[in-house]
């Protein structure tokens, strides 16, 4: 088991601290999780699901959180104890085995001081210029571990800042995150014609080591002399935003700036040392992020309008880095989150170096038992190519505590090969969904989804039925099955080459009791996207058997 | 509370302090001294729209740093390496395909190499992407050479026989397993491909394509713990397949590297050479 002397002797001063305190009586309090998964892979090659080896010799993952919190007057600990077994949640193509101490902090408040010292999650902001977090689903977990000290000016004022470095699984990468940010709330006018403003102002700073700069050295030195830059050992970013509201209305608005820093740019050409040119080089350029909401609300009616535009704002510990690893901001995604399996089957990957969107959705119920939402979503990249356009309604029937029924179609357009490198076209698709919930008694109910996706591209139209059966509190029953009705180009094939119609089923039952949750499932799952607040990864495909245990105390 | 703005104001500017820096120096570029040679196998796809961007970048470090780059363009069985409808040929090979399992359990997306097979600190897997080329390669061309290894080869036209001698000599004591890998390449071959646009060249040209090892796909076993000055000669015949408009003696190249190391699961390579069939 991993363990430096650091957490060692953090673990000494936490159990010490709570041996003391349940012999000597005091009232510290001790809660905690865990989440567990165990999945048994079940080899299929003819969906994919094979050729890694989990599915060749290995057959088992599993990875685990187990949290413990311990709180004491002004005193907070904790501790998170990580673990993964030939785990495919790193990388879904391999394993990852590894165990140990993933998260710990001490945090004490000392009048209107608060200190944090070890790992800490936070954010400034939407999160344009830092968001430290955790998303188990992708394998991130961008902890900073360091120091942060928060400070309450005055009632509606308060100051924050921090120093350390970004972790990466049970190490940390080595640049130097430092940032500080002021937040405040102010009220103007009489009650009935109150302005509330909700500004803040942040900064952070991202300092290489020598060999992070080495490295980009190395890389630039090759450049032909035209086209070198100069990388710089620190980068700034600062943000302004703010919440307004009045009456009926809600304006959120922010602007980020980051400083000229070095960063692979995927799209601009570079002079190779024959006179070809090709895709992507290291280029030194600021960047800006612009986002405003503006909401209104009355009685049964919501509408909300966002819009958002991204220049070169692509921040990480290592500007090398790709995908999802290092990332020190976020950028709020501007679509729909959808949550049926096919309207939800193409998601758009938040692009941080050009994009250029908006979003508007509105809600209104027309009576008790009927209401609707439509939502529409468009977005380009600043050189006006069209990467994602959405069509969301929604409609949804009440009849009693019994009967619910929400129903719909969605129409999308899915620029494949940027967000997911893959074909030579966007995916056109259209896809009506029903879904009936029917509540048999107080304990008892069955819902049932059907969704259908048309369309040409990828792989082809998708027919989706789900039924779930709950007998409250304790136990769940569902089945799901995914039948590629049409296949198109990126089906499974046979031998032949011809495209083939494949089943996609799913069985599964839990079990509650009280905060403990079992669950067992039988997947067969196609290869796809998965997001989580715009950030994406291709999951390949899935044949096994999982089972989850999670709990509260 | 005057005094509290007045000390978190001045916190702000400590913070903000030293804004300014001294610049950083790029060196003008020097040929590298080093005899080692760069094995960079790359795995591409006549479906990745990409790989015709990875395939010049490529070219264009051949010509740049002259012999010592040793590349083989390796069209691995998966999505985008299945012909297209326009396609003459398909490149995939059994061989290719035990070779991407050396660097790599799983599906990767392309194009990716890999330099001298080599797993660089903060990458997870031995192939890298293109972003990641060059810092790979310098990191390489850092290293000393630790092995001389020279190549002859002489072939029969009218036999379409080859005979390959190789020579191996550590230059210093060298721990561990050592294998010998020699593999045959194929290049101005045409064939249709698709480009970054999307579009398909019916009349692109394919270089360095892995068409088969005359060594089993993980090399021959040449020895334990070589001593400084050892010399290992290995010798090998292999007769060229009569094959239409592939096989041309006059496109294919030779090509032979060490692998091996003490305890190493990814057996870097440590030397390699590349001979043109026909000089």
């Amino acid at each position: 088991m991993y363990l430096n002397k650091t957490k060692l002797y953090f673990f000494i001063v936490f159990f010490s601290l709570v041996s003391s305190q349940i012999l000597s009586q005091n009232k510290g309090v001790i809660s905690g999780g865990l989440e567990s998964n165990f999945n048994f892979f079940l080899r299929d090659s003819l969906i994919g699901a094979d050729d890694i080896p989990q599915y060749d010799h290995l057959l088992y993952g599993a990875e685990s959180w187990l949290n413990l919190r311990y709180t004491y007057d002004t005193w907070e600990m904790g501790v998170r104890f990580d673990m993964f077994n030939n785990s495919n949640l790193k990388n879904p193509n391999s394993n990852y085995t590894d165990e140990g101490i993933g998260n710990w902090y001490i945090k004490k408040k000392i009048k209107k001081l608060e200190i944090t010292a070890g790992h800490f999650y936070d954010q400034i902001g939407s999160g344009t210029i830092f968001r430290a977090y955790e998303q188990r689903a992708l394998f991130i977990d961008n902890a900073i571990y360091g120091l942060r000290l928060k400070y309450d000016i005055s009632k509606n004022w308060n100051v924050k800042a921090f120093t350390g470095r970004q972790k990466l699984e049970f190490k940390t990468y080595p640049a130097i995150l430092r940032g500080a940010n002021l937040e405040g709330f102010l009220t103007f006018g009489k009650e009935d014609n109150l302005i509330s403003i909700a500004p803040g102002i942040g900064f952070v700073n991202r300092t290489h080591d020598e060999k992070a700069i080495g490295k980009l050295v190395d890389i630039i030195k090759n450049y032909i002399p035209e086209e070198q830059v100069t990388p710089n050992y620190n980068t700034w970013l600062a943000t302004a935003y703010s919440t307004i509201s009045y009456g009926l209305f809600t304006l959120y608005f922010e602007g980020s700036y980051k400083s000229p820093e070095v960063f692979f740019d995927p799209n601009t050409m570079k002079t190779e040392f024959n006179g070809s040119k090709t895709n992507g080089k290291l280029v030194k350029k600021p960047g800006n992020v612009v986002y405003t909401s503006l909401g209104f609300a009355k009685n049964k009616l919501g509408i909300t309008a966002e819009f958002k535009r991204t220049e070169n704002f692509d921040f990480r510990t290592d500007p090398t880095l790709t995908l999802n690893k290092g990332l020190i901001n976020f950028i709020p995604p501007m679509n729909r989150l959808n949550t049926y399996t096919l309207t939800a089957r193409y998601s758009p990957a938040t692009q941080l170096l050009s994009e250029q969107a908006y979003q508007f959705d509105i809600r209104y119920a027309i009576n008790r038992k009927l209401s609707f939402n439509i939502n529409y979503s468009n977005i380009t990249s600043l050189e006006n190519e069209l990467l994602y356009n959405e069509i969301f309604t929604e409609l949804v029937y009440r009849k009693g505590r019994k009967i619910k029924l929400v129903t719909g179609i969605q129409r999308q357009l899915y620029n494949q090969p940027v967000y997911q490198k893959e074909g030579t076209e966007s995916v056109v698709a259209l896809t009506p969904y029903i879904d009936f919930l029917y509540r048999i008694s107080r304990y008892q109910s069955i819902n049932f989804e059907v969704q259908y996706m048309s369309t040409k591209q990828d792989y082809g139209s998708w027919l989706n039925v789900f039924v779930e059966y709950s007998k409250a509190p304790h136990w769940g029953f569902e089945a799901s099955a995914m039948y590629n009705v049409n296949p198109a180009e990126h089906s499974p094939k046979d031998k032949d080459g011809e495209s083939l119609s494949i089943l996609y089923p799913s069985l599964g039952i839990t079990y509650t009791n009280g905060s403990n949750r079992f669950g067992l499932r039988y997947v067969k799952q196609v290869e796809g996207v998965v997001c989580s607040g715009g950030v994406c990864r291709v999951e390949p495909a899935f044949s096994g058997v999982k089972f989850s245990v999670s709990s509260r105390f | 509370m005057n005094k509290i703005n007045i000390f978190f104001t001045f916190l702000l500017v400590v913070f903000l302090a030293s804004c300014t820096e001294k610049e950083v120096i790029i060196p003008k570029y020097t040929p590298p001294t080093t005899k080692k040679a760069i094995l960079i196998e790359e795995f591409t796809g006549v479906k990745c729209t990409n790989c015709p961007d990875g395939a010049k970048a490529i070219k264009a470090m051949e010509e740049k740093y002259g012999a010592i780059i040793v590349p083989i363009a390796i069209h691995n069985s998966d999505y985008f390496s299945e012909p297209l409808s326009e396609n003459n040929y398909d490149f995939r090979t059994e061989v290719g395909d035990k070779i991407f399992g050396i660097h790599s359990s799983s599906s990767i997306p392309k194009p990716a190499a890999s330099f001298n097979r080599v797993l660089f600190a903060d990458e997870e897997e031995i192939p890298v992407g293109p972003s990641s080329w060059q810092s790979s390669l310098e990191t390489e061309l850092k290293k000393q050479n630790v092995t001389f290894l020279d190549m002859i080869t002489e072939y029969n036209n009218d036999t379409r026989k080859l005979e390959i001698t190789v020579t191996i000599s550590p230059t210093i004591d060298l721990k561990g397993d050592f294998n010998l890998s020699v593999a045959i390449t194929e290049s101005n071959i045409i064939d249709a491909q698709t480009m970054p646009d999307g579009s398909i060249n019916d009349d692109y040209e394919f270089d360095n394509v892995l068409r088969d090892m005359i060594t089993p796909f993980d090399g021959t076993f040449i020895g334990s713990d070589l001593q400084k000055d050892d010399k290992i000669v290995k010798s090998f015949s292999y007769n060229l397949p009569e094959s239409g408009d592939l096989w041309i003696p006059e496109n294919i190249n030779i090509i032979a590297f060490i692998t091996g190391g003490e305890k190493d699961s990814t057996k870097p390579v440590l030397n390699a050479v590349k001979k043109h069939l026909i000089e």
